[in-house]
């Protein structure tokens, strides 16, 4: 095994009992470092700013501030963050719409460690995971507008996702390697948080009305 | 004749309307107040009791803390057609209707609707004009002055009938722009216009022109106004006033250019209103006229640059009386008050341009002689007498410092005593005037003064003279500053009283500022490093000592005493003193007392001067504001905040009670007077709403539709229950109280009925629970106003749904226990489930949604706890394998209950109620399984159109078990390398293929395996055909058909 860079996490958390587990637990496992961890968004916006994280676990339910409204904030404080939600919900709806705000992935909070500690590595190594229920929901957003937003390729992609081919799969089927399909992937997100429509009209909603 | 006469005598007694001294203070809104412009253009009272201020930049509503404000908004559909505002008015159905430059909007203020009325020309449903000026209501209409002729409008059916001048119609004068409109009692509309007075009869569909037989420089007129006792009051565009009476078919005019203040009253006049007190007030481009009819006297108020109690601008455009009596008055520089119980004390203050006010602000002494003139003394410009000539006009007159024996020797004044000749005694640094004035006809008065010197030569020490009093014999007391108490009887002789004592500390304080007369005819007296003094025989001693029972007040100065009967009130610069015996004072150490501070009421501890009135009310004037103290309940009431004036500090020895029972105070800031049996409390309760509700501090969202989260289908105001979701932990609401009148001294108070037991009072409006119990609630509020009268109570019910789970699981110690209940737990909710589907199928939905979700919550986060508490067990038991055994096993455990739960969790999701999300659902799990079990999964793109297939839960969770089994079986098992899933959808069915190309099974052997049985039971729940066919290294493969036509379309 050739000698990984650690991490440097940061998470939000609501959860005391949750959140000191999951650092006790990162903090223990060769390659991870957990280096601030909050209970609230606020608190973690405000102590935010000398840690630079490489990846921040986002509780979406939490008080005062929700973690999808939060989003934004700390993407303001570091626009390269990998943020990455933390869900007891799979419900796709919420997930697709922290992907709107910027996210780069879900981790469901009752899986095996094990798919926590993956999912963190593969997201700090440019990856993006995307589930077919979400890639519906990437396509069917991206539907209405005329412009043709997303490349052919990335259009292949998606629709392949969405029918529950894995990346290893896809590459194959399309003759390219995995970081391929992952770069396609980050790409689509990326397209995702930039056409936001919805994120425009829910700011001059909130600014013009009283 | 009789006309005539009416008039004549109408016009004499106008030409000689007397001026009236009422000192009204006005009160202050501007932009920094919140208001959105501060040109004032329209001014309207709801039935809410909310102030709406239209301005030339959007409609402000007000309840008296703060403004909301209504502007107008580009990026909506809701929202004013204009952000000039003309008029507001509300309807008899609560409506609000807006007059702006750009058309008529009507706003309901349960839903927060605009509805927009802007068209305008000659076609059907449209505006006369886009300017709308006024709005009248009359019966299920209103009728609109615009700027280009009359319109009416349906409130119900918004049809609209509309008037203008045509070239070719005679019916119809000249009529382009309406200012004003008066509903006369003949049923027809008087119209004030650009081109005079017009009368409309609608019945007729006539207009007719009224000629005024006046010579107006312009036709136009500005406003129309009828007063109660049915006059109606014209104002013209550059004449001032003109007067209308007797009956509409012949009436009579008059013009009366007194009632503005302008020479010869040539200017416009813009509005007109009547007071309580039936007084008209005028609005015209130079200040505000009060014209008080029955007493035939008039008031003219103006903008003053130092008095920030006066108009904000002479040229005031509105004037608008509401429902407490105040008048309100609109200009372009902002919107001022005339608060009536905000001017109960008037204050007199010195004004530069006016010889007729006080001469200074700074009023050190009050007399009113025998003859019933006042005299003023102040600190730096001598003195001013004030006094009503015959026809009841109040006077002033000046006296100067100056040479001569008509002038002052010095400008401060201390003191003013009446002798018995009638002489004002007046004391000043430079000495003791005499001011002998025995013809108050004439300015005739003649100055002299007490000469200095010695008092063995019968002379005065060169002293401050503090205080003079006359005793009821011959003698003249005085307190002076450094010389004690000196006395003058009636032949001049002079006799000194000082302080002896051997004690050096206090020995020689002979600074007296304050002397009183008991009945008893003994001198006490105030002393600057004593406290309180007396002389108990003046007869026969020669000096003042300590009260033997000052401990109470030790060494306080006493500025006033004040005797009654056997009782004694001192007023202190540490509060008010009651002696119910004042004998007391004189023989016990520590007499009985009863003592008055801000702690139990007064304005001020430090202070100055006590006044009893035949009520028997002590009114008290001290270093911040007027108090009332009643003995008998010992209760003191502070009229600090509604005196218009803050920090208004009254001095030692100006007061005075006159004969008309009026209270005079002097102070730093002018003088105070006031009529004491007239003080009225605050009659007017606020009136009380719930506003601003809010849920985890989000405002709740108004909309007539079902939403996810808690909503109301109108504004709180307009709502009498609210059903909150078990997750709504934090809940808030504002009680918004609509008060113009000291807002910032309201109290509150609110309880909830079915928690709490008695109300809970706070100065603060926000109400917040969190962690409501299951159960319902009625929340009651009320606020009470600045005199504590509380208001009628607002109420709303609150229901708190039962939540459906119990946390009955906690920490890793129970965890096996837990995953025992939650199997048990999600067994006997999956069978409740089936009995509500079948029972009541409507409800279903909602309930399963919000069941997962707490679910979700709940469960997911114990679960998640539990897992991560394990997984750090695990990590600190490397050492003990049977610990982790255990452990491995709960994590196993974990994962299968985490994963049954999120599948239990997602049949429960109503969307979710289709063959599509099904089979989806299917191919995501295959997907991520294949994945990890490193075999090839493939699976072809599923038609949206099976979201038309409904599956109910119990069919989704067999035909999602199903699959899984399936594929479970398949890579435990056959070990393949690539498993393919294919759905073919027929006109009536639907086929599913599973297929792996494993090591296959042989049909006849396997075919009792439990796994398959279960997969054929769930096949038939489906009411399904489950076909396996495997060859041994041949693969498997698995066909379900199901019949589509029994399922249901969505």
């Amino acid at each position: 095994m050739n000698a990984q860079k650690t991490i440097r996490i940061c998470i939000v958390e609501d959860d005391a009992l949750i959140l000191k587990s999951l650092q006790q637990m990162l903090n223990s496992t060769e390659g991870f470092k957990v280096s601030g961890a909050f209970l609230s968004a606020e608190t973690a916006l405000e102590g935010f700013s000398e840690l630079l994280p490489d990846v921040l676990l986002l509780d979406i339910d939490l008080p005062g501030i929700s973690g999808i409204e939060a989003i934004g904030a700390f993407k303001k404080l570091q626009p390269d963050l990998n943020i990455v939600m933390l869900t007891v919900h799979e419900e796709s709806e919420l997930v697709f719409s922290a992907l709107r705000q910027g996210a780069v992935g879900y981790l469901l909070k009752g899986n095996h460690s094990k798919f926590l500690l993956n999912g963190i590595r593969e997201v700090f190594e440019g990856g993006a995971p995307m589930s077919p229920s979400i890639a519906r929901l990437v396509i069917a957003s991206f539907k209405p507008s005329k412009e043709n937003i997303l490349s052919e390729r990335e259009l292949e992609v998606l629709q392949k996702l969405s029918n529950g081919t894995n990346n290893r799969q896809i590459a194959d089927e399309l003759f390219v390697s995995t970081n391929t399909i992952k770069a396609h992937i980050k790409n689509i997100y990326k397209k995702l948080h930039v056409n936001s429509r919805a994120e425009a009209v829910t700011k001059g909603f909130k600014k013009g009305l009283f | 004749m009789k006309i005539f006469l009416f008039q004549l005598l109408l016009f004499l007694g106008f030409t000689s309307v007397l001026l009236a001294q009422n000192h009204f203070s006005f009160q202050h809104y501007g932009v920094e107040q919140g208001l959105s412009g501060s040109n004032i253009t329209a001014l309207f009272q709801d039935s809410n009791g909310y102030l709406w201020i239209g301005t030339a930049n959007g409609l402000n509503r007000g309840n008296g803390s703060s403004f909301k404000v209504f502007n107008v908004s580009a990026d909506s559909t809701n929202t004013l057609p204009n952000h000039k505002i003309r008029s507001v008015f509300e309807d008899k159905n609560k409506m609000i209707w807006v007059g702006t430059s750009a058309g008529l909007s009507k706003y309901d203020p349960q839903t927060e609707k605009f509805t927009n009325f802007t068209k305008v020309g000659d076609c059907k449903n449209c505006l006369a004009g886009r300017i709308i000026k006024v709005i009248r209501e009359e019966g299920d209409y209103l009728w609109l002055g615009t700027n280009a002729g009359l319109s009416k409008i349906n409130t119900k059916t918004h049809q609209i009938t509309s008037w203008w001048h045509k070239k070719d119609t005679e019916n119809i004068p000249q009529i382009y722009s309406i200012i004003d409109m008066l509903p006369l009692k003949n049923g027809s509309l008087l119209l004030a216009t650009d081109e005079g007075l017009i009368e409309f009869d609608p019945r007729k569909n006539v207009f007719k022109q009224i000629t005024i037989p006046i010579n107006l420089r312009e036709k136009g007129l500005g406003t129309l106004f009828q007063d109660a006792l049915g006059t109606i009051w014209i104002g013209t565009d550059y004449d001032g006033v003109i007067q209308m009476t007797g009956d509409i078919r012949n009436p009579a005019f008059q013009h009366l250019p007194q009632l503005v203040d302008s020479e010869e009253g040539k200017t416009t006049v813009y509005d007109f209103e009547e007071d309580q007190l039936n007084r008209l007030w005028i609005a015209s481009y130079f200040g505000v006229a009060v014209f008080d009819q029955k007493n035939n006297t008039i008031n003219y108020y103006r903008s003053e640059t130092d008095n920030p109690a006066s108009i904000s601008q002479n040229a005031i455009k509105k004037l608008y009386r509401d429902a407490q009596n105040r008048i309100w008055l609109g200009s372009p520089a902002g919107l001022d008050v005339y608060d009536p119980y905000l001017n109960q004390f008037e204050i007199l203050k010195h004004n530069n341009a006016d010889p007729q006010s006080i001469s200074s602000n700074n009023a050190f002494s009050i007399l009113e002689d025998s003859q019933g003139y006042l005299w003023f003394g102040f600190m730096d410009s001598g003195i001013t007498v004030l006094w009503k000539d015959e026809n009841g006009e109040e006077k002033y007159h000046h006296i100067k410092q100056g040479n001569g024996d008509n002038h002052l020797r010095s400008s401060a004044i201390y003191s003013l005593e009446e002798d018995k000749k009638g002489n004002i005694w007046a004391s000043s640094p430079g000495g003791l005037h005499i001011i002998s004035w025995p013809d108050r006809n004439n300015f005739e008065y003649t100055i002299s003064t007490v000469p200095e010197g010695s008092i063995a030569e019968n002379k005065l020490p060169e002293k401050r003279i503090y205080e003079i009093v006359n005793d009821a014999g011959n003698k003249t007391w005085l307190a002076t500053h450094g010389a004690g108490i000196i006395a003058f009887d009636g032949d001049g002789k002079a006799r000194q009283f000082r302080y002896k004592d051997q004690n050096p500390e206090t020995s020689s304080k002979d600074y007296v500022v304050t002397l009183a007369i008991d009945p008893q005819q003994r001198i006490w007296a105030g002393n600057f490093n004593l406290g309180g003094v007396i002389i108990e025989n003046p007869a026969t001693e020669t000096s003042f000592k300590r009260i033997k029972g000052d401990a109470p007040f030790l060494m306080k100065v006493v500025n006033d005493y004040h005797f009654s009967g056997n009782e004694a009130l001192l007023a202190t610069e540490a509060g008010v003193f009651h002696f119910p015996n004042v004998e007391e004072l004189l023989t016990s150490e520590n007499p009985e007392h009863y003592k008055y501070t801000v702690e139990n009421g007064l304005s001020s501890n430090f202070t100055s001067e006590i006044i009893k009135t035949k009520e028997n009310e002590y009114w008290i004037s001290t270093g911040n504001g007027i108090s009332k103290l009643n003995t008998s309940e010992k209760k003191a009431t502070s009229y600090k905040k509604i005196l218009n004036a803050k920090n208004f500090e009254f001095n030692h020895n100006a007061a005075q009670l006159t004969k008309d029972s009026i209270i005079y105070f002097g102070g730093t800031k002018g003088i105070v007077r006031f009529k004491p049996k007239e003080i009225y409390t605050n009659p007017f309760p606020p009136k009380v709403s719930f506003s601003d509700f809010r849920i985890l501090n989000v405002p709740v969202p108004i909309s007539d539709k079902k939403l996810e989260t808690t909503s109301i289908p109108k504004d709180i105001p307009y709502v009498q229950k609210v059903t909150l979701k078990a997750s709504d932990k934090i809940i808030s609401f504002t009680i918004n109280a609509v008060n113009f009148t000291l807002p910032e001294e309201m109290r509150y108070a609110h309880k909830m009925e079915g928690f709490d037991d008695a109300w809970i009072e706070s100065e603060n409006p926000v109400i917040t629970r969190s962690n409501l119990d299951p159960g319902t609630y009625t929340l009651l509020a009320k606020a009470a106003n600045n005199d504590g009268l509380w208001s009628e109570t607002a109420r709303l019910v609150l229901k708190m749904p039962s939540p459906w789970y119990l946390s009955w699981w906690a920490y890793l110690l129970y965890g096996f226990l837990a995953i025992g209940s939650v199997y048990l737990f999600l067994k006997f909710r999956l069978q409740q489930e089936r009995q509500l589907e079948l029972a009541r199928t409507q409800e279903r939905d909602i309930f399963r949604k919000r069941s997962s979700r707490d679910f979700h919550d709940e469960a997911g986060t114990q679960i998640t706890r539990i897992a991560l508490i394990t997984e750090l067990a695990k990590m600190n038991s490397e050492k003990n394998p049977e610990m982790l055994e255990y452990l491995n096993q709960i994590d196993t455990n974990l994962q299968e209950l985490n994963s049954g739960m999120h599948d239990f969790i997602w049949a429960l999701d109503p969307t979710k109620d289709n063959v599509f999300d099904t089979l989806n659902r299917f191919v995501e799990f295959a997907g991520k399984f294949c994945e990890y079990a490193k075999v090839q999964f493939k699976a072809e793109h599923i038609s949206e159109n099976l979201k038309k297939k409904v599956l109910n839960m119990s069919e989704r969770r067999h035909l999602l078990l199903l699959l899984k089994e399936a594929i479970n079986n398949s890579i435990k098992h056959a070990n393949p390398s690539e498993i393919s899933f294919k759905v073919n959808s027929k006109p009536g069915r639907l086929q599913l293929i599973l297929k792996d190309n494993g090591k296959g099974f042989d049909n006849e052997t396997t075919k009792r395996g439990n796994g398959l049985l279960n997969m054929k039971e769930r096949a038939e729940a489906l009411g399904g055909l489950l076909k396996i066919k495997s060859e041994t290294n041949g693969g498997t493969k698995l066909t379900l058909l199901l019949e589509t036509t029994r399922l249901g379309n969505g």
